[in-house]
């Protein structure tokens, strides 16, 4: 026999097959959701004596079919990793070494900052900033807390169009993907930022699908796309609209469906034929015969689908959001199977955190006299703005898993558990679906779920009682943390945590809008009516004809003016954009689109 | 649709050598790869390697432009006449009868030659054991009836472990409609030249 280099010592090849399990010694195996990425792929981790040994990915997941990338399967380093904080340490000043402490001293610390910010009109100078991927606990409990104590809050620069409007609860999630004839791809790079979700495209390009990619930067997606379009970064938009020109131009468009879908589709159409390519291709750098041949091949190639990347448009998001509605409905493509918008990261449902309205959480002053801030788990670039804030902030406490810029100048850490060692709801998911995560290992040293931080830091402020999931002994009840806070948001109110948990409900999650109810009213007048169900392989999707939900404007409220009820947290210039589907008619069939 | 085909001998035209048919070999859609090094981090996970030594590593196409991205995953070949046998001068690479070249531990001096002779840089150095290290095509995996770690994981389900029949097909397939097949194996350094 001869030894092999890895220290195998197989000795013959017999009939193999494709199967995924591990040849590890293990005490168990749990089945969970990754929460690295929104793909939200479905994870079995083999673990031993506290620590995970082995993972590979869920086959019965119907997000992502077994599949597990690189970030995902490298998961019992992050677990494992020296760097994670452990224990709560607090300092005298900047600069000082750190000393470990106690938690009943760290809370005790936090709340002696915060007493004097209690009274009236004072709490906003106190910041409560979280990062863009906390889980449904922490981001409601902090926003619970928040409101209880008269805080102020600082939320994150993102894209906040991205949240909180019907139209974009109508997003075509991944698994739907492969029924489009052509995906075109505005700044998108999902091969690199959530490759299993990139599955879906190379599975609906083997099928016969055009992928067009719209993006200045040449990426992995950009390799697998049919036609490139080199746009300049910022010009997104621009080339959106040119190519819903192109199609108005040649006649290719599809009024019918833009006069029902558009609320404004006469200005739109006007504004389409009134376009210049020429100025069009001098900003964006595309010339005008490859808009023309990607508008035809969106309109031969037919349903079109736009998969938009919020993240990298940044504050164009959404007018680029908008505008891809506007060229949808020029294509026919909104509400078909396969067809219509979807967005990588996904948009957060309108969420409540239980409280009196009177009592949310009010804008904080920038620079803040206390930062309380609770880093992503795992953390994210793209909460760096937390940094700037931080720097100038009188007092700053971190909430972390990880050290990062913010933990840097900190003066009070807490160490944060990583959603492998805790239970909660994933919320951030391109296919819009809820996704619970399960206890696999035990938190290092001290750390604590953001959820029963906040609930302590509650008890020694003395509103405790507002976060009864939190047991004498200081353990956390996360089955009714989760079930509560499902409950008091209307979008999600049929969740619940026993439906979501993969080891009673199977694998996979439930879409939002969910509800059990005869309809429900999301913001700014969006109304959602039918039942929701599982996503589950097995059971197979219902087809077109089973309409299961949808998602429309009744009657009454196609007369409202939307555009004038745009609350603090939606963008003006995104609803008049948006507010177009606010014509389609009552019960609109998106059915296709939301249950492939 | 474009396969990379690693192992067993294949000799460059792609015809299956007599004797050598019987057995899988790793086949690799390059229409499905994204890149996303999956495969390399299944392997070192599988083989508890560090970060820096990738027995299976992704690299850009040879046909992409420099710098390329990288979409490209690379293995052993496992040749039928191992240029890394040839001048290994402890004799510590074999051939096995069915086809998979296996280095031996114990007897490798670390001259890492095997290394400069190998056209698919296949060979890594362990700088945590001192000596060469090489894909084993995981033989414990496929003894025990489960293919290698790289083709089980991929995320994209790219990599494939085929038999002679399916492989002969996809082959001929190929081969008719001139698409490209990259076929890895006895002088196969010249197509990827």
């Amino acid at each position: 026999m001869i030894p092999s280099s890895t220290g195998a010592r197989g000795t013959e090849v017999s009939l193999a097959e494709k199967r995924q399990e591990t040849r590890r010694t293990h005490d168990g195996v749990v089945t969970t959701t990754c929460a690295l990425c929104p793909a939200g792929c479905g994870m079995r981790l083999a673990t031993r004596a506290g620590g995970v040994v082995d993972v590979w990915g869920e086959a019965e997941h119907p997000l992502s079919k077994g599949s597990l990338c690189a970030l995902g399967s490298a998961v019992g380093q992050l677990v494992s990793s020296p760097a994670r904080l452990t224990e709560p340490r607090a300092r005298l000043r900047r600069g000082e070494p750190w000393r470990t402490i106690s938690w009943d001293e760290a809370l005790g610390l936090c709340a002696t900052r915060l007493a004097p910010f209690r009274e009236a009109g004072r709490g906003q100078a106190v910041a409560l900033a979280q990062g863009r991927a906390v889980p449904l606990g922490s981001l409601l409990s902090a926003r619970r807390l928040g409101g209880a104590l008269g805080l102020g809050s600082a939320p994150a620069p993102a894209p906040e169009g991205t949240r909180a409007l019907g139209a974009l609860a109508s997003m075509v999630p991944a698994p739907d993907w492969t029924r489009a004839g052509s995906i075109l791809l505005v700044a998108a790079d999902p091969a690199s930022s959530e490759p299993c979700t990139m599955g879906w495209i190379v599975d609906a390009r083997l099928r016969g699908a055009r992928v067009i990619t719209v993006d200045g930067r040449r990426t992995r997606t950009t390799l697998k796309s049919d036609l490139v379009v080199p746009a300049r970064p910022g010009s997104e938009r621009l080339v959106l609209a040119g190519l819903g020109a192109a199609l108005v131009r040649r006649g290719r468009h599809d009024e019918a469906m833009a006069r029902a879908a558009l609320r404004d589709a006469e200005g739109w159409l006007a504004r389409c034929a009134a376009l210049d390519l020429g100025a069009v291709s001098r900003a964006s750098g595309v010339s005008e015969t490859q808009l023309e041949e990607v508008a035809a091949a969106l309109a031969e190639s037919f349903p079109a689908l736009v998969v938009v990347d919020p993240d990298a448009l940044g504050g164009e998001a959404a007018g680029v959001l908008g505008t891809a509605v506007g060229l949808l409905a020029l294509l026919g493509a909104l509400g078909l199977p396969g067809g219509g918008l979807a967005c990588l990261g996904g948009p957060l449902p309108p969420l409540d955190a239980g409280l009196d309205p009177a009592r949310e959480p009010v804008a904080a002053t920038n620079p803040p006299a206390v930062l309380l801030w609770e880093a992503s788990c795992p953390p994210r670039r793209r909460d760096s703005w937390a940094a700037a804030v931080a720097e100038r902030a009188g007092y700053v406490v971190a909430l972390a898993a990880f050290p990062d810029a913010v933990t840097e100048v900190a003066d009070l850490v807490l160490p944060a558990a990583l959603w492998l060692e805790h239970g909660d709801v994933i919320l951030r998911s391109t296919s819009r679906c809820l996704q619970w995560h399960r206890t696999v290992v035990p938190p290092p040293g001290r750390a604590r779920s953001g959820a029963w931080i906040w609930a302590a830091l509650a008890r020694t402020m003395g509103v405790g009682a507002l976060f009864p999931w939190l047991g004498p002994e200081l353990d956390l009840d996360e089955g009714a943390l989760t079930d509560f806070f499902l409950s008091h948001s209307p979008a999600v109110s049929g969740c619940s945590r026993a439906l979501l948990d993969p080891a009673t409900a199977g694998p996979g999650g439930i879409l939002w809008p969910a509800a059990d109810g005869e309809a429900t009213r999301l913001e700014h007048g969006a109304v959602i009516r039918g039942r929701w169900r599982l996503l589950d392989r097995r059971a197979g999707w219902p087809g077109p004809e089973e309409p299961v939900l949808t998602v429309g404007f009744a009657a009454e409220d196609a007369s409202a003016d939307l555009a004038g009820e745009a609350g603090p947290r939606g963008s003006t210039d995104l609803l008049e954009e948006m507010a177009p589907l606010a014509r389609m008619p009552g019960g609109w069939p998106l059915v296709g689109a939301l249950m492939p | 649709m474009s396969w990379l085909f690693l192992g067993r001998g294949l000799g460059a035209a792609g015809a299956i050598p007599a004797g050598d048919g019987v057995l899988p070999a790793l086949a690799i859609d390059l229409e499905r790869c994204i890149g996303c090094r999956a495969c390399e981090v299944h392997c070192q996970v599988e083989h508890d390697l560090p970060a820096s030594v990738r027995l299976l590593h992704v690299r850009p196409h040879p046909d992409e432009p420099s710098p390329g991205l990288p979409i490209f995953p690379l293995a052993c070949a496992h040749c039928a006449e191992p240029a890394c046998q040839a001048v290994c001068p402890a004799a510590a690479i074999r051939r096995r009868p069915d086809g998979v070249v296996l280095l031996d531990p114990a007897a490798c001096i670390g001259c890492r030659f095997c290394i400069i002779a190998c056209p698919y840089g296949a060979p890594q150095w362990d700088p945590e054991r001192g000596r060469v290290i090489k894909c084993d095509l995981c033989v414990d995996r496929l003894a025990q009836g489960l293919w290698p770690a790289c083709a089980t994981k991929c995320s994209m389900k790219a990599i494939h472990f085929l038999d002679a029949e399916r492989l002969g097909r996809i082959l001929a397939e190929s081969g008719r409609r001139g698409s490209g097949a990259l076929v890895l194996g006895v002088g196969a350094a010249e197509a990827l030249r």
